[in-house]
């Protein structure tokens, strides 16, 4: 059949992929396709080279850029749904329930919520909706406003669906990940079922967590921190290479088994019977190594690892020096780094809320420069630095943009545009804001002793700067309040930040906070400014009466919240959350932004530090330490928070016993808490 | 398992669903159609499908893009009813219905260049310019809303930002004709 045949018979040809009309198509498309996910290296390279030389196409493209960037704009203009919607929703459900037939089949398989407790429920849930409606529609619960702030009432009829004597909490279902160390220089990667906890009274009868079903991950670095995406299986692990240098590696963790249905074995009832659960061992003996990685032997007995449950899910770097010597194994993953050659610097990395992208702080090895924040887009071979001023670390995201901080000037007044780290033949970047115009001033200049060749001279406290960076396009934005490390929360109301001044520390490279407060305040939002590319964002929506900065109150709200609900309480008073002198924090919001959780560093090892949970309630602006929830307990680095479930790993233990992953989850209110036995290395995924 | 059971479950569900995004997914129903109350009347209609549906939904972690696809569903069918019903054309203002404060506030949010471009598109490529760029879906979770393949919720949006160029500036070019006349007359 001749191709007008074919042609004839199917009616249009498909096109293949590479065919264009013309190239200018071609680099039309691909500057389109390039604003969401980054292109193949070879046609990056081409559509370069055919922008440099084609105005028309451009111009286009720069259109395409321009014109995402004022849609992403409408994003400040989040109206608010009628008061009365919940009402109409949950009336017409209960009339569709009433309308549905009696027999639907064969039920559905069981989702994350425990059978038992959603039996125990079925009596409570048809009235929980009617109630609920009925207490939203008459102003008790307010509006659900905020995004996932007054989230699932049937939630907290779930934990009063619990008899209050009963011994366990149920938390729904969920997971709790953690890496603990193997033999042979391998890791062990444990998934765990928590679905219930001891209250904070019965701790003492409280089974332990235990996971029969940890996967071998072989690692060329030795993990400090490992971030898992919150989309899939993929992680990054940021850990200290066989050079010596830190290297960040993505990896893709194994999947767990299937998890039996009582996992973790535990009794909710309180029984300390546990057959399944054997006795942790005496002392495990470190062995000696010879490579980077420690090697440190697990007790045959200890049930995390066990011979049969290792499955093969080496994760081997593909940085050139290991990837040419590994053949890879069937069913292997790959892993990439994305970053050698580095210190990581702060303890603040995270994914963005969509799993595309990961941020994090870094600088070189040999201590040539301060930090820079990097970002790595989920697909590309390599981290790339979105700041240049070898003073800045990242802090947060803010939806998709990544919120970092750096220091510019003294305390005092004194005014420097100069990054106070040292960074040879760069030129800050960024725009000092306008209360820190440079003021006449016989002071010297800051300055930071230039390298570790040199004595480390103290300097001054200095002032940070707060500011928003598109990962794109590294544009730059600074944000009204002055501060370090601010975090904000998913829903942009609040923010936990350190406000006062920073110390450079004697290296000269990275900065602690100094004289100040860990403070809770309102999410104020960036300065305005005159980039054309910003300030059409930063138009203050109509509902709300605000004066531009410089003479922004510091009680106004710019534009870029997502809600604006009259009746979350924007303007709520600050709150000191831990006073200073601190030597450094990590400070991490649930996905709900009502739980926040502080790490706060030993001042004498920063390798120990005291962990908090916090409820931040988003109707009242104030914050609250539930009964139960964990205050100022002894906590490795590196904590996860989510899903109703705060995970951390306490210091080893006297006797050589292991770290324990402790675990407080909640509901709305109850707090509990149940601990593994112990486990060698532990790090939890965060 | 009891069909009551079942019920229960979903409502449990779809209310603590409702919690969570409700607000996002009467955002994009407003900016997808234009008309709050008539928004307000699709969010309802997308959780109650959501409820009727609740079984159709795999895996609790994808609730969210699932969400988004009703309500895409939902937002297509209503285009599609007004193409075919034709209402008549309203003249002149009712008796005692000046428009509310929180009308004029909804107005001027929808007002702008971006908006009106937006209203020129085709309402699938303005549906995938929302989902990807206001409302965070991922590359899977848009070819899921849309219920397309991944390739063509690429190849959509392509599409939706060359035309949302060329209505930005038929936009922008009707402004400044607009604007010529009147300073001319000063």
């Amino acid at each position: 059949m001749s191709p007008r045949g074919r042609i004839g018979r199917f009616g249009r040809v498909r096109r293949r992929p590479d065919s264009w009309s013309s190239p200018h198509e071609r680099a039309r498309t691909r500057a389109a396709e390039r604003l969401v996910a980054p292109l193949a290296a070879s046609e990056a390279a081409w559509l370069d080279g055919h922008l440099a030389d084609c105005e028309s196409c451009r111009s286009i493209a720069e259109a395409y850029g321009t014109d995402r960037l004022l849609l992403r704009q409408l994003r400040d203009q989040t109206p608010e749904p009628p008061r009365d919607l919940w009402a109409r929703t949950a009336a017409g459900i209960e009339r569709e329930g009433a309308a549905l037939p009696l027999a639907r089949g064969p039920g559905r398989k069981r989702r994350g919520t425990s059978l038992p407790a959603l039996s125990a429920l079925s009596g409570l849930a048809v009235v929980g909706v009617v109630v609920v409606a009925t207490a939203i529609s008459s102003g008790l619960l307010g509006p659900v406003g905020r995004d996932n702030v007054t989230a699932s009432p049937s939630i907290a009829l779930a934990s009063l669906g619990i008899p209050p004597q009963s011994p366990a909490i149920a938390v729904g279902a969920g997971k709790v990940h953690w890496l603990g160390a193997a033999d042979d220089g391998a890791f062990a990667y444990n998934v765990a079922d928590v679905d219930v906890v001891c209250p904070i009274d019965r701790q003492p009868d409280c089974p332990q967590l235990v996971d029969g079903h940890a996967k071998r991950v072989t690692l060329t670095a030795t993990p400090k921190f490992v971030f898992q995406s919150p989309i899939d299986d993929q992680a990054v692990v940021m850990g200290t290479d066989a050079t010596g240098a830190d290297a960040v590696i993505v990896v893709t963790l194994p999947t767990p088994d299937p998890t039996p249905e009582a996992s973790t074995g535990t009794d909710p009832a309180g029984s300390t019977e546990r057959s399944d659960v054997p006795t942790p061992s005496p002392a495990p003996t470190p062995t000696p190594t010879s490579g980077a990685t420690p090697v440190v032997e697990l007790p045959s007995d200890l049930p995390i690892i066990t011979p049969s449950d290792l499955a093969s899910a080496d994760l081997a770097s593909s940085s050139p020096s290991a990837s040419e010597d590994q053949s890879p194994q069937p069913g292997e993953a790959t892993a990439t780094a994305i970053i050698t050659d580095v210190t990581v610097v702060g303890r603040s990395a995270s994914y963005s809320p969509d799993g595309m992208w990961f941020a994090f702080s870094a600088r070189p090895a040999d201590g040539s420069a301060g930090p820079d924040i990097y970002v790595w887009h989920v697909g590309d071979l390599q981290a790339r630095a979105i700041t240049t001023d070898h003073a800045s670390v990242f802090a947060s995201w803010v939806g998709g943009n990544v919120l970092g901080s750096r220091v510019v000037v003294e305390s005092s007044g004194l005014a420097d545009a100069s990054p106070p780290f040292e960074s040879p033949g760069s030129e800050p970047t960024f725009e000092v804001p306008p209360e820190f115009e440079p003021q006449p001033t016989p002071e010297a200049p800051v300055s930071v002793p230039p390298g570790p060749s040199e004595a480390p001279t103290p300097v001054p406290e200095l002032v940070p700067q707060a500011f928003l960076v598109d990962p794109w396009t590294s544009m730059e934005i600074a944000l009204i309040d002055p501060e370090w490390q601010p975090v904000v929360d998913p829903t942009l109301l609040a923010v936990v930040a350190w406000q006062g001044t920073v110390l450079v520390g004697g290296d000269g490279l990275t900065a602690a906070p100094a004289t100040g407060n860990l403070v809770v305040h309102p999410f104020h939002g960036p300065l305005l400014t005159e980039d054309p590319l910003f300030s059409p964002s930063l138009e203050p929506s109509p509902e709300l009466s605000l004066t531009p900065s410089p003479e922004v109150s510091v009680s106004a709200s710019v534009g870029v919240t997502t809600s604006a609900s009259p009746e979350i309480m924007r303007d709520f008073p600050s709150q000191i959350v831990a006073a200073g002198p601190i030597a450094d924090f990590d400070a991490r919001w649930d996905e709900t932004g009502s739980w926040l959780a502080i790490w706060l560093a030993d001042p004498i090892d920063p390798g120990l530090g005291r962990l908090s949970l916090l409820r931040f309630d988003a109707l009242t602006g104030l914050i609250d330490r539930p009964i139960g929830a964990p205050q100022d307990v002894t906590a490795l680095p590196g904590f996860s928070i989510g899903f109703g479930r705060l995970a951390w790993a306490s210091p080893p233990g006297q006797g050589g016993e292991g770290s324990r992953i402790q675990i407080a989850a909640w509901t709305d209110d109850q707090v509990g808490a149940i601990e593994s036995i112990p486990v060698e290395g532990a790090i939890v995924v965060q | 398992m009891s069909d009551v059971w079942d019920r229960d479950e979903a409502a449990i569900f779809v209310e603590m669903l409702f919690g969570r995004h409700h607000t996002e997914i009467y955002a994009y129903l407003l900016r997808m159609l234009r008309e709050p109350e008539l928004a307000a009347d699709l969010t309802q209609d997308a959780f109650i499908k959501a409820y009727r549906n609740y079984e159709t939904l795999e895996k609790p972690e994808n609730a969210r893009a699932w969400l988004y696809q009703i309500a895409h569903r939902v937002a297509l069918d209503e285009i599609r009813r007004r193409k075919i019903i034709r209402f008549m054309p309203w003249s002149g203002e009712s008796p005692g219905a000046a428009p509310s404060a929180e009308r004029l506030v909804m107005d001027a949010h929808l007002s702008g260049d971006m908006q009106r471009a937006l209203a020129r598109i085709p309402e699938r490529q303005r549906a995938a310019l929302l989902l990807a760029e206001l409302h965070d879906l991922t590359g899977l979770e848009l070819a899921s809303a849309l219920g397309v393949s991944h390739v063509a919720a690429r190849a959509l949006l392509t599409r939706a930002r060359e035309s949302l160029r060329q209505a930005l500036a038929a936009e922008r070019a009707a402004e400044a004709s607009v604007a010529r006349p009147s300073e001319e007359t000063r």
